[in-house]
């Protein structure tokens, strides 16, 4: 009795490009077994696909390639403009030169909001009071003060007596380096 | 022996964008540069056209790799899609893609120009020569779609899983195409020995 497949037109086109899985495959076999016309289709289509099989590569032109490889090198080269193209240290530079020009206004004296003329202001500006550029320290932190300024932590700090380092309320350490000695 | 052949497509494609190695670049584009004109040039029948679409392709692969290419999936994948999408962004301009009865064959004989390596001596590949330009011809005669189905099959050796996808149908429409196809292409065979027949015969 002739079993009718429900998708045997797709089996016919996996057959034909060997892409069958072992149950398909032998559903197929007990099909064209029992069908010649689905031997047929299924021979013809694995025919045909043996013929387009031979359609060789072409290269392209040899100049398409070498003006290709150009465009490829010459867009690497292109500098970015994008911000976040930058090396991390440019960016930082980039970031504080932006932040230092934001906050300009903010690093005037407070005598600014006074009603002086303004031309006045920026004359005496810099006498008075020597205008600090913004840093970065080692944490990667914008600093706006100035860096040798003394803060809370630093006026915490005495110079050490070298005749006798134990003052300092500090207790003289010894270094141990990795791979040498302890000496007594 | 060229170094760069050693390495894998993630790692020359990390030096060209890291370090903009040309030479990286350079074996990348001559690993797969035949399979992408290849198909190409099949889907649009013309090597001017061919070439221009080859160019935008990988001008769009040049400026996106940085947005879009993510170096999870295959590079080559990532490039077949930009290929395929440029080339049927000018098939639906030159309104092929739906109507397929306008063709271009004055390109038709560029297969004969071809050379094969398998040819043994001079009249195999006079023959050959002449088969594949018969051939071109019949493939270029079907309808795009199922044109695109065999050659996403034939030059980038896809399965219909990712040709449904890269296509945007279902995976019984991808087999379907290729059904269709390889009908249309046995009829287009037959008919062409039958015209053969019938000149010698005159």
């Amino acid at each position: 009795m002739k079993q009718k497949l429900p998708n045997v037109e797709e089996l016919t086109v996996k057959y034909a490009l060997n892409e069958l899985d072992p149950t398909e495959a032998r559903l197929l076999d007990a099909a064209m077994r029992d069908d010649q016309d689905i031997l047929i289709e299924a021979e013809s289509q694995r025919r045909t696909w043996a013929k387009v099989k031979q359609l060789p590569l072409m290269s392209a032109p040899a100049g398409l390639l070498d003006d290709t490889v150009r465009m490829a090198v010459a867009a690497h080269r292109k500098p970015s403009t994008r911000i976040f193209a930058l090396a991390p240290a440019w960016r930082w530079a980039a970031a504080a030169s932006i932040l230092a020009v934001v906050s300009l206004p903010f690093l005037r004296s407070p005598d600014a909001s006074s009603p002086m003329p303004k031309a006045e202001l920026n004359v005496s500006a810099p006498d008075s009071q020597p205008r600090t550029q913004p840093w970065v320290d080692n944490q990667d932190v914008i600093r706006l003060q100035d860096a040798t300024a003394k803060t809370d932590s630093a006026g915490q700090l005495v110079p050490i007596d070298p005749n006798n380092p134990s003052s300092s309320g500090m207790a003289p350490r010894q270094l141990q380096l990795t791979g040498s000695k302890r000496t007594p | 022996m060229n170094r760069y052949t050693e390495l894998d497509d993630h790692q020359l494609v990390r030096m060209y964008r890291h370090n903009g190695d040309e030479s990286a670049f350079r074996e990348l584009l001559g690993r797969h540069q035949a399979k992408i004109y290849s198909y190409i040039y099949s889907m649009v029948g013309n090597q001017d056209t061919a070439n221009d679409i080859f160019q935008e392709t990988f001008t769009k692969v040049i400026t996106r790799m940085d947005e879009t290419y993510d170096e999870q999936g295959k590079w080559i994948a990532w490039v077949m899609r930009i290929a395929h999408n440029s080339t049927i962004d000018v098939l639906r301009k030159q309104k092929r893609f739906v109507d397929v009865t306008s063709k271009d064959e004055d390109d038709a004989d560029f297969y004969e120009r071809l050379t094969d390596d398998t040819a043994t001596d001079a009249q195999q590949h006079v023959e050959m020569d002449e088969d594949k330009a018969r051939l071109m011809r019949h493939i270029q005669r079907l309808p795009a779609e199922q044109r695109e189905v065999v050659m996403l099959r034939h030059f980038y050796e896809l399965s219909f899983k990712e040709i449904a996808e890269l296509t945007d149908v279902s995976i019984n429409t991808a087999l379907g195409r290729m059904r269709y196809a390889l009908i249309n292409l046995r009829k287009l065979f037959e008919q062409e020995e039958l015209n053969e027949a019938k000149a010698t015969e005159r």
